[in-house]
């Protein structure tokens, strides 16, 4: 400024001629002029500053100079990881080349047999056709390595490219294929828990197209590989052995609903997902309704004692067969006397059970059974999942049959809960494939049946595995509890004698009990030791003791050598605390 | 004076000028820099991604099974064979330990080391109040 003040007093700074002249002219106009000038420039000057001071405080963004199409087709997915952190699916880049028919690619017949040339398993009619459209970008073929890549390059073709796509890897092949699910080509999921992970809302990001990059959280499930292996090596075996269509079996920790282990089999692998449209391949444990037999007994026993009306030491006379119309309830293991409470769930009695249900009444039954959500359609994270048969009038017959597991078909998934809330102190806890802890299940859980009727029913179950139908389902030191289930299958409308289904539902240690092990085994024709009889105890039971044999030991469960039998182990210690 | 200041000015101007042009080649030549790690970082996490993938594959419980069955000769570990420390026996008392004792009798011979094993079987049964538990690759029965 200091030079501004020397015009002002007059100073005449020797500048060019024509401020000379101006000044010669009208002194203090021209200053005023000058003035003006100075301010404007200034001005001009103090907006750009603040401009470049504007531009400086703004946050980085992004770098926008990418190569168009370059990530046009990537979607990520987040990886996927078991509960101890093993990689269970991920994400794997791979080439992919394209052209641009509409831009015009040349000579379209020289460009075929170049292109064939180097990709030998690329159809050159279909190459043809592809070519000579005029869409604006058809897909030539996935997958190229880099060698081919640049000899592609070399080719000179021109309106040809590659991108680069996200391929999804399940490292563990058929392992957790119902769990997990699949993708399809344009990497969406489609099935299993790949759906799940797309509506939790990425499918909104996809089409914003702005999940490419690899900053996406990773999903944790509950599933274990380890114990999920054991459980499908032991179901592949069964399967083999009693010569099955299908085996399927879980593992689900009952304290927090956390499903641990999931195997439907046959299965599929999810790298190839075409064989999973096969409907043999399809889930059973969620998208299968069955009717769960004898293990229903436990849920009717159950209602029983907490209502009140049955005690442990009630009789029910199961001496002659029920008769409804032309229909009648008979048993199997048929001991023609009046039977105990333990007895008519040890010699798995259906005459007895359908007794303890009509004491109860049809209408009370019902709503028992609607609390213990076997009525409705039950929700987890896979999107499959399968509406129970229920009956449409719930008449006493409805309630004798249901009480031994006839008559309602739900899916084993909705039974193993129900079961676990027996057995875990009374609580319902909605499963889930994703970790969980035991606060988390708490606040999750409803109460259903009372702490006593819990642990009356741990003891039934160890009485069972001690002296009932299931005692091929022992397993030194883990203290095993269950219930057998064998239904008939319906085959045209009626109940078929041959086509059987064999269900176990397994509970470990049963004193306190921390998993639950189900068990399914779907027409098998051959029970390994005695010819011509397939029920759950001589092929569900012994296959559950071996998974648990197998797998306690890796779920951290000590195993305790002499405990005393079931009457003095639960309800002994119970009458202490009462 | 003005003239200096002119001068001055003038000179400044021409720092300046170079310390922009300095500036702006600088930037650009950073960005590129930013821009090639980051293709680079980008090309090593793919690289990771693929070689967790394929690790994964080769640790898949499936394969180790069919490995471990061919050349190992493993057997899947037996419930009986798991136990705790609290379950072994006490160690015999002092008497009757005639090895013992020709130790202890010896000349020179520190009385505490004879307990060693002892109070290390100790040590350890306090450390190891969990059992370690066991997985096993083996072979399914």
């Amino acid at each position: 400024m200091g030079f501004l003040a020397n015009w002002r007093d007059g100073a005449a700074p020797r500048f060019g001629a024509s401020l000379a002249t101006l000044r010669l002219a009208d002194g203090r106009v021209s200053r005023a002029r000058i003035g003006v000038v100075v301010c404007g420039f200034a001005l001009i000057y103090c907006v750009i500053a603040a401009r470049l001071a504007m531009l400086g405080m703004m946050p980085e963004t992004p770098d926008k100079r990418r190569t168009v199409a370059v990530d046009f087709m990537t979607s990520s997915r987040p990886d996927i990881f078991d509960r101890a952190g093993r990689l269970l699916a991920t994400d794997v880049e791979s080439s992919m080349l394209y052209a641009e028919p509409s831009k015009k690619v040349g000579d379209v017949d020289e460009a075929v047999e170049l292109i064939t040339a180097v990709l030998p398993d690329v159809n050159a009619t279909e190459l043809r056709q592809k070519l000579s459209s005029k869409k604006g970008f058809v897909r030539i073929k996935r997958e190229i390595s880099s060698r081919q890549q640049s000899e592609i390059h070399r080719l000179g073709i021109p309106h040809i490219g590659f991108m680069r796509e996200s391929k999804r890897v399940y490292p563990a092949g058929n392992e957790a294929s119902h769990v997990l699910g699949h993708v399809n080509v344009d990497n969406q999921g489609i099935a299993g828990l790949e759906k799940w992970v797309d509506t939790g809302g990425l499918a909104d990001l996809h089409l914003a197209g702005l999940a490419t990059g690899r900053a996406l959280e990773p999903v944790n499930l509950a599933l274990d590989l380890a114990i999920q292996h054991a459980l499908r090596d032991e179901l592949l075996a069964a399967k083999e052995r009693y010569q099955a269509n299908s085996t399927s079996g879980m593992v689900l920790n009952v304290k927090t609903g956390e499903i641990v282990a999931m195997v439907s089999l046959p299965d599929y692998d999810p790298n190839e997902p075409a064989n999973s449209v096969d409907p043999t391949r399809l889930n059973r444990l969620t998208t299968g309704v069955y009717e769960m037999g004898s293990t229903f007994k436990a849920l009717t026993v159950a209602m029983a004692l907490d209502s009140g009306k049955a005690t442990l030491a009630s009789q029910f006379d199961a001496r002659t067969p029920l008769q409804y119309g032309q229909f009648t309830i008979s048993d199997f293991h048929a001991q023609h006397r009046v039977l105990s409470v333990p007895e008519i769930f040890t010699y798995s009695s259906n005459i007895g059970a359908a007794k303890i249900a009509l004491t109860i009444g049809p209408e009370a039954h019902r709503t028992f059974l609607k609390k213990m959500g076997q009525l409705d359609r039950l929700k987890t994270e896979l999107p499959e999942s399968a509406q129970p048969l229920v009956p449409k009038t719930w008449a006493e017959i409805n309630t004798a049959t249901i009480a031994f597991g006839h008559g309602l078909s739900v899916a084993p998934l909705q039974a193993v809960m129900a079961t676990a809330a027996l057995v875990n102190g009374g609580v319902l806890i909605p499963p889930t494939f994703l970790k969980r802890s035991e606060a988390e299940a708490a606040a999750l859980a409803t109460r259903v049946i009372k702490p006593e009727t819990s642990e009356k029913m741990r003891y039934l179950l160890r009485l069972n595995v001690e002296k009932g139908t299931a005692a091929r389902a022992e397993v030194e030191g883990y203290y095993v509890g269950g219930k057998t289930g064998t239904s008939e299958k319906v085959v045209r409308g009626h109940y078929s004698h041959d086509k059987l289904l064999s269900v176990f539902m397994g509970v470990f240690p049963c004193d306190a009990p921390e998993y639950l092990v189900l068990v399914m085994v779907d027409e098998p024709k051959n029970s390994g030791e005695q010819k011509g009889h397939a029920t759950a105890g001589l092929n569900a039971a012994p296959t559950t003791g071996k998974i648990i044999a197998r797998i306690a030991p890796m779920l951290g469960v000590k195993p305790r050598r002499d405990l005393p039998a079931a009457d003095h182990l639960i309800l002994a210690s119970r009458r202490v605390a009462n | 004076m003005v003239r200096i200041l002119n001068v001055v000015v003038v000179c400044c101007l021409v720092i300046a000028a170079v310390i922009v042009y300095e500036v702006k080649y600088q930037s650009t030549y950073k960005a590129q820099a930013v821009a090639r790690l980051n293709g680079e970082i980008r090309a090593e996490r793919e690289k990771i991604a693929t070689l967790n993938a394929e690790w994964s594959r080769l640790a898949a419980p499936g394969r180790i099974q069919a490995l471990a069955e061919r050349y190992l000769g493993m057997k899947a570990l037996d419930v009986s064979r798991i136990d705790d420390f609290s379950a072994l026996p006490e160690k015999p008392g002092a008497a009757g330990d005639p090895l013992g004792d020709l130790i202890e009798s010896l000349p020179g011979e520190e009385k505490k080391s004879r307990d060693a094993i002892g109070t290390m079987l100790k040590t350890l049964g306090a450390s190891a109040a969990e059992p370690a538990t066991t997985g096993s690759a083996g072979p399914g029965n």
